[in-house]
């Protein structure tokens, strides 16, 4: 979650950056990340010197049973299995297929379907990559290409009804150990921000979910059992909050 | 991601679920004015003492004689295989505290289930014992037995069990582990076996400190066995047979203050004071939070019995009351471990299909969920109220009957005020405690 969520943040870092930049042709650099992300640099190749390098567009279409059918419309790049990575070779690469941000897919075919997806608009973005997953850039920024998508007949989104937020740093949890109040049913929004990688455990639920050290990460409790449920750092091993469902 | 299907035992031994608070305050005051109601009831129509006769109860019946026997041998059977397999499994299983049988076994079934079934149904642990079974093989009755320093007779060594399972279960960080369990486990047995063949079963028993705990608790029961009858009697007048000499005593005190310690370490209080330390200073500082409530618990029901002793002049009223204490240590453990059975314990059934983690479903019943809403937090509340209530009551009730029994009803009831304001204590703190 967390080194995607990161991911994430470096793709917009980079759209926004061609956005902003939209005739700078001429840069040569071959990083896409920005510096305050030193260990995530993503290096790229670029092929600015191609005379026609490889292009990229996306159609998505919804079934309307909250299945969409991705088709990827490809010149000048041969795709090839992207399990397990292979050495980078020229004219040689695969697709990675996010959703509204989020990798969802790395893939050597031209179709794709994506299920389960929640009703309502969803983004849809493709971006060509080398066989050892780097990106291949074009003007500074990866060449892919993405489509809005409208879902219907899928999964009903909902907005959590209560959200809470939890702090573990320097090895103890800031403020103390809380207990946070719900009621049956309710959809539950529990984030916890960490400074060390560790695991929560919530009891009962039975929700594992992984700490990055410096990020957040969000736990959706369902609250359908009814109780006080403590939550746990599986490495530290003490507890983080209690919820009560009532 | 999809999280593990199977229930996690974490930190206690136990983890999951516990239950929504009851109105606390009011419930407390509620029980007081009970006990205190009661015990003036009892000084105007409890003038003798009743219990003793009860307690002899009537035979139930030739067949049922022989339906209990049947089913001892079963117990010993069952006992026996039972307890090899989760040795084993604890031993070369899967060395976590999911997917192996040895925790939930230990902690829930043996510590939980056992107990509550005695209560039910009299002292079964005495058939279902391994250490019973195989106490009895190795003792060589051609050996001339040797005697045991007199401490070890009177069974001081029986709070070694009791004690080390509560600092596993409450205190060490890593007493869930099926690895850790197992290895205490065959230490156990072999020291007691040792004793059993050096100097008889008869003296090891006495330093079996869980069968003498599941055995004082059986004495609720209303039924039990006497000379190979079963017998049936008002359910805690047994209580009124049961000697308890003071290791007896202190187990029970001991256990009592464990059941509480459990409770309080489920507070916000005691969570905030261990929030941000792991491994052995979390065993450290639970160590001393668990010692300090179990001496709390002891020194409370000794200065009633010093103070009460001094109104009748009695040498060793600890001793003679000590009987009252089980009904309070059975209501500390229903109402804190009633959803604990019910619910965890669940997880005994899916493991038994599996109990090496070899993919084996032997019953059919592996990887079956846990139903978390089997019982309704509401009737887990009104169990804990009724289970702690009616705990102390029979306590009362017990400690009165055994006043009457020694002395004038006048006195007794002056004997017995310092130990109304004990149960009065334990109840208020019970309930706290169980609402967290």
């Amino acid at each position: 979650m967390g080194i995607l969520g990161r991911c994430v943040l470096v793709a917009l870092a980079v759209l926004a950056g061609a956005c902003g930049s939209g005739e700078g042709g001429d840069q040569s650099s071959t990083t896409t990340a920005d510096h305050d992300h030193d260990h995530e640099v993503m290096e790229g190749i670029a092929l600015d010197g191609l005379d026609h390098p490889p292009t990229v567009e996306v159609a998505a279409e919804s079934d309307g049973a909250g299945n969409v059918v991705v088709a990827v419309t490809l010149t000048g790049i041969e795709l090839v299995p992207a399990d397990p990575p292979g050495d980078h070779q020229p004219g040689q690469g695969h697709l990675h297929i996010s959703v509204d941000g989020e990798t969802v897919a790395m893939t050597s075919h031209a179709v794709h379907y994506l299920t389960g997806l929640a009703d309502g608009h969803h983004e849809v973005a493709v971006r060509l990559s080398a066989n050892d997953h780097r990106d291949y850039l074009f003007g500074g920024s990866p060449i892919g290409d993405s489509t809005m998508v409208m879902v219907t007949g899928g999964t009903v989104p909902k907005a959590p009804d209560l959200v809470f937020a939890v702090e573990v740093s320097d090895g103890t949890v800031v403020g103390g150990v809380q207990r946070f109040e719900a009621m049956v049913g309710d959809l539950i929004e529990i984030s916890v921000t960490s400074d060390v990688d560790d695991e929560v455990h919530l009891h009962a639920y039975d929700m594992t979910v992984h700490l990055h050290a410096g990020s957040t990460t969000t736990l959706l409790v369902e609250g359908t059992i009814p109780g006080v449920f403590e939550a746990e750092l599986h490495g530290a091993g003490y507890r983080v909050f209690e919820l009560q469902v009532s | 991601m999809t999280p593990p299907a199977e229930l996690v035992l974490l930190a206690h031994g136990v983890g999951g679920r516990s239950d929504l608070p009851i109105p606390e305050w009011r419930a407390a005051w509620g029980a007081v004015v009970i006990l205190a109601l009661s015990f003036a009831v009892l000084g105007r129509l409890w003038p003798k003492a009743l219990l003793r006769n009860a307690a002899e109860g009537r035979h139930l019946g030739i067949g049922a004689d022989r339906l209990a026997r049947l089913l001892g041998v079963v117990a010993v059977v069952v006992g026996t295989v039972l307890s090899t397999v989760v040795l084993s499994a604890g031993l070369v299983g899967p060395d976590t505290n999911v997917s192996n049988i040895a925790p939930v076994t230990v902690y829930v079934i043996f510590w939980v289930g056992v107990p509550l079934s005695s209560a039910l149904l009299g002292d079964i642990w005495r058939a279902f014992s391994p250490w019973e079974a195989l106490g009895r093989l190795v003792e060589a009755p051609t050996r001339v037995l040797r005697p045991v320093p007199g401490l070890v007779g009177a069974g001081w060594p029986a709070l070694i069990p009791v004690g080390a399972f509560l600092w596993l279960e409450l205190a060490y960080h890593d007493g869930a582990r099926p690895r850790v369990l197992a290895w205490a486990g065959i230490t156990y047995t072999v020291c007691l076996l040792a004793l059993a063949r050096r100097s008889g079963w008869g003296v090891a028993r006495r330093s079996e400190g869980f069968g003498v705990l599941f055995g004082a608790v059986g004495a609720v029961s209303p039924l039990y066995r006497s000379d190979g009858r079963l017998r049936i009697r008002p359910p805690f007048s047994g209580l009124a047979r049961l000697e308890t000499p003071a290791p007896v005593v202190a187990i029970l005190l001991m256990a009592i203050g464990g059941t509480a310690f459990d409770g309080f370490s489920r507070t916000r209080f005691w969570g905030d004071i261990l929030t941000g330390r792991s491994g052995w200073e979390a065993t450290i500082v639970n160590t001393v939070g668990l010692a300090w409530i179990v001496l709390l618990v002891g020194l409370a029901y000794h200065l009633a019995c010093r103070v009460g002793g001094r109104v009748t002049g009695d040498q060793n009223p600890a001793e003679r009351f000590g009987a009252s204490l089980v009904p309070i240590l059975l209501g500390y453990s229903v109402a804190h471990y009633f959803s604990l059975l019910l619910l965890e314990g669940q997880a005994f059934r899916s493991l038994l299909s599996d109990p090496y983690g070899l993919g084996w479903n032997l019953f059919g019943t592996l990887g079956d969920p846990i139903h978390w809403t089997l019982v309704s937090t509401t009737v887990v509340g009104w169990v804990q109220l009724v289970a702690i209530v009616v705990g102390h009551m029979a306590a009362v009730v017990a400690a009165h009957d055994r006043a009457v029994e020694a002395w004038s009803p006048t006195k007794a009831i002056r004997s017995q005020y310092p130990m109304l304001v004990v149960m009065v204590a334990y109840t208020m703190a019970a309930l706290v405690l169980v609402a967290g």
